[in-house]
């Protein structure tokens, strides 16, 4: 079975999570067009590279933050959301490509 | 509470089902041991037979579902904690024992469960601040930001003890839990027998002992999966006296 090695648990078993999708920016609440928040609800990233993801360890509720490559699949690097840098909300798809 | 056992039992020996303000989630599966109460009140398995203490040493498995437990949230719990004379554990899954013989579980960086002691069964968890989740007071008896979570009505809690507990546990669960790997006050939030659960490994009056805590729902189920675990290495169910004598 895949592994993933949760930031506070250790390397546990892949069928303990439940993944989050991708960590975006959210719309502006106060004056976001329907479009936008269209383009967050509805659609994602369909390209190659590194994504920053978010996942859910189930048995201990917690939430974090994966980066993993989507053509090899490989988890590269699991860390807690306050770890997150200061830029990860904003212009993410720029930032790993 | 100070109702003794014997005030609880009707002429043929049957446990009043009212004599307990609450009963455990798998009841049935205890039903034909001797009850006690917990200081709260809460009904709790006493003795099954004669052999409850070979099988305790070996692979015993106790329901301690009524014995009282308790959880707070957020950065004003160590305060709390430090109040109430109860150790801090140093990181995340990490456990500590109190001097009355309660456990303090550290789940998170801001979240501890607290188990109430076997000996006292629960007294000195029962006076700490806001666990009645009846009372709308009860966020104003805690420091500032420290909420109380109300785990003894969310959560069951099981104990597998003796000294195959780590074989037993390698039937069911895929994390690692044998003394080398899953020292005394280790703590894996992982999933076992298919449901998630909380193992925390403790020692009881010398006996080693994994407390397992898990949903109210699936504790029925989970105690028929670790009494077949058991099985194989003559274990058993086991009343609270066998391990606290």
């Amino acid at each position: 079975m895949k592994i993933m090695p949760c930031p506070l648990n250790g390397p546990r078993n892949i069928s303990e999570f439940t993944f989050g999708g991708e960590v975006t920016p959210l719309p502006d609440v106060a004056s976001a067009p329907d479009s936008e928040w269209a383009e967050h609800t509805f659609y994602s990233y369909n390209g190659t590279g590194v994504a920053r993801e978010w996942w859910y360890h189930v048995p201990s509720g917690y939430w974090f933050v994966a980066e993993r490559h989507r053509v090899t699949d490989e988890i590269l690097r699991t860390y807690d959301p306050s770890e997150l840098p200061a830029d990860a909300l904003n212009n993410q798809q720029e930032a790993f490509q | 509470m100070t109702q003794s056992t014997e005030s609880l039992q009707p002429d043929n020996g049957q446990f009043w089902a009212e004599a307990a303000l609450s009963r455990s989630a798998c009841y049935r599966r205890t039903a034909v041991a001797q009850p006690m109460l917990a200081a709260g009140g809460q009904q709790l398995p006493e003795r099954f037979d004669p052999q409850d203490v070979e099988r305790a040493k070996k692979a015993g498995v106790l329901d301690l579902s009524g014995l009282l437990r308790a959880g707070y949230r957020g950065a004003g719990t160590p305060e709390l904690l430090g109040n109430a004379g109860l150790p801090i554990p140093a990181r995340p899954n990490l456990a500590a024992a109190g001097a009355d013989g309660d456990w303090v579980l550290r789940l998170s960086n801001t979240e501890y469960w607290l188990l109430g002691s076997l000996t006292n069964r629960g007294e000195t968890l029962a006076k700490l601040p806001g666990l009645d989740a009846c009372d709308s007071g009860c966020l104003d008896a805690t420091p500032d930001a420290c909420y109380p979570l109300f785990c003894m009505d969310s959560h069951g809690w099981l104990m597998l003890t003796g000294e195959h507990v780590s074989d037993v546990m390698a039937k069911l669960c895929g994390v690692d839990l044998r003394e080398e790997a899953f020292p005394l006050g280790s703590i894996a939030q992982t999933s076992l027998a298919r449901i998630n659960g909380i193992i925390v490994h403790q020692e009881i009056n010398g006996l080693t002992a994994y407390s397992i805590l898990c949903d109210n729902a699936s504790t029925d189920y989970l105690w028929t999966a670790l009494i077949d675990a058991v099985q194989e290495f003559d274990g058993g169910p086991v009343g609270l006296a066998s391990v606290v004598g």
